[in-house]
């Protein structure tokens, strides 16, 4: 009976194999956008190719920022007024567990060793995290009220708000190897897919300062909107998208040159931005109207409006499956 | 004994240091709050779009001062129940009758919000106009624990009850006007 059974598992693991791998070959699998409602504790699942919701998550309350293990598709959602972290099957999608961490976490990324780095607003801190386990293996002292973070293959960088830097992370020792000046109050920061350059965004200066990884200096002030709060880049990495949540808009930069391509009029307060794989549309939550803008990169136009829960935050967008 | 008094001191010091957090925090609220007033949308934009004089028509407003609407343009507001406010303009669009503006320097016992941005908009409507006033902000104390005056319902009530007074006096005084 149990030899069946192994065998079985067996070959069902051995069909999804083939099933993954036919997926790949005959058309790129689904995408789907997730969305983060702070203000209703949920997240809103959208097809992105048919640009419509197609589920709502319930979470703990106020949850804020949004990452994915690429591998077993688990979602990690911060909540920082309960110090905790959501774990969402995103092929249930269910929460099926919570990782008790403490603190007011809010940005987190996940590094390629599948763990995750969590700052922490009030104590001016990133947790380093077991992915599997939610084990707390290190705190890293960073700059004050670290926001946003992202991971590249040997480093994360980190903005910290009221430090006006950004802090670079060594993931092989886990601390800080450089400080890097930057514009006033950085809160949404993005890694070109090159690695080249990181891009942060500065809510008080309103501008996106660009840092060359090669020698971790600021290179570029490119002016964007009124309070650049989302920032996302195009995977080919040839646009660059910034939502601005004063103007209410999105700018849309070529990063050759850093020229602004088009300003796109999206929702009322817009926030987290992702741009598609196929690179031809930008997904904005609208914190304050409830939505979210699909904007055409190419015409600069938004193109669709999907609503979503209360508040929405954060976005993230990955492949089915 | 001794050890005990040097817990309750050290305990007192700790929650000294990890007191009021005042930075911009992590959840916002939002307010948004709208007045339909029996005037054509150019004579109420004359009132609402002058940045600096919020005291002309704010009734919660005792004096307002600062630069013109020009984005960059500081106003310093009192309040008529005391304090002073210091707000920046960041945007001003005045063909689509509208400003954005956030607070620069806080002074939370005057007014318990530690950050906000906030939009005012002049629209066309039945009868004449209709302003609509919103808002992002944090409340006061951002750490995980604020005490009731500094917590999010207090900022949330604060924010509305400024909006909507405002709105209410633009509209006594414009409707009031012959």
């Amino acid at each position: 009976m149990t030899r069946m059974r192994s065998l079985l598992i067996a070959i069902g693991g051995w069909l999804l194999c083939l099933g993954a791998a036919a997926d790949v070959a005959l058309a790129s699998p689904k995408e789907r956008l997730f969305v983060v409602n702070q203000e209703d504790a949920t997240i809103t699942v959208i097809d992105a190719a048919a640009q419509e919701a197609t589920a709502t998550i319930p979470v703990a309350a106020a949850p804020a920022s949004i990452a994915a293990a690429q591998e077993t598709g688990e979602l990690f959602v911060t909540h920082p007024e309960a110090g905790q972290v959501s774990v969402v099957d995103s092929a249930k999608l269910a929460v099926w567990r919570t990782f008790k961490i403490g603190g007011a976490p809010f940005g987190i990324a996940v590094d390629p060793a599948g763990r995750l780095l969590v700052t922490d607003w009030n104590e001016h801190c990133v947790r380093v995290l077991d992915g599997r386990s939610g084990e707390i293996l290190g705190r890293i002292e960073v700059g004050k009220s670290p926001a946003h973070i992202v991971a590249g293959a040997d480093r994360a960088y980190v903005a910290n708000r009221e430090s006006d830097s950004v802090s670079v992370v060594d993931l092989a020792t886990l601390e800080v190897s450089e400080t890097v000046a930057v514009g006033r109050a950085p809160f949404a920061i993005g890694l070109s897919p090159d690695e080249a350059h990181v891009l942060v965004g500065n809510v008080r200066s309103s501008d996106m300062s660009v840092i060359d990884t090669r020698d971790l200096k600021a290179v570029a002030t490119v002016k964007t909107g009124s309070l650049p709060y989302g920032v996302a880049l195009q995977p080919s990495g040839e646009r660059v998208t910034v939502s601005n949540q004063q103007s209410g808009t999105l700018s849309i930069l070529a990063r050759d040159g850093w020229r602004l391509m088009h300003t796109a009029r999206v929702g009322s307060y817009p926030e987290g931005v992702a741009v598609s794989r196929d690179g031809r549309h930008a997904f904005v939550a609208n914190w304050f109207s409830d939505d979210v803008s699909v904007v055409d990169l190419e015409s600069g136009r938004e193109t669709q409006r999907i609503n979503v829960g209360k508040g929405p935050r954060m976005v993230l967008l990955l492949p089915q499956l | 004994m001794r050890r005990s008094l040097f817990l309750m001191l050290f305990g007192l010091l700790a929650s000294f240091a990890a007191a009021p957090s005042r930075a911009h925090g992590p959840t916002p609220q939002k307010a948004l709050e709208k007045i339909t007033i029996a005037k054509p949308p150019a004579e109420v934009w004359a009132a609402v779009g002058a940045f600096s004089k919020i005291d002309k028509w704010h009734p919660g407003v005792e004096k307002s001062s600062g630069g013109d609407n020009a984005p960059g343009s500081e106003r310093t507001i009192t309040l008529k129940s005391g304090g002073d406010l210091v707000e920046g303009l960041d945007e001003y669009n005045a063909q689509e009758m509208s400003f954005g503006y956030r607070l620069s320097k806080e002074n939370i016992e005057a007014f318990p919000v530690s950050f906000y941005t906030a939009t005012i908009a002049v629209r066309p409507a039945e009868g004449g106009s209709e302003v609509e006033w919103s808002g992002r902000f944090y409340r006061a104390d951002t750490s995980n624990f604020p005490p009731d005056n500094l917590n999010d319902q207090a900022a949330v009530a604060a924010v509305e009850g400024f909006f909507k007074q405002g709105l209410e006096g633009l509209k006594a005084k414009l409707e009031g006007a012959k």
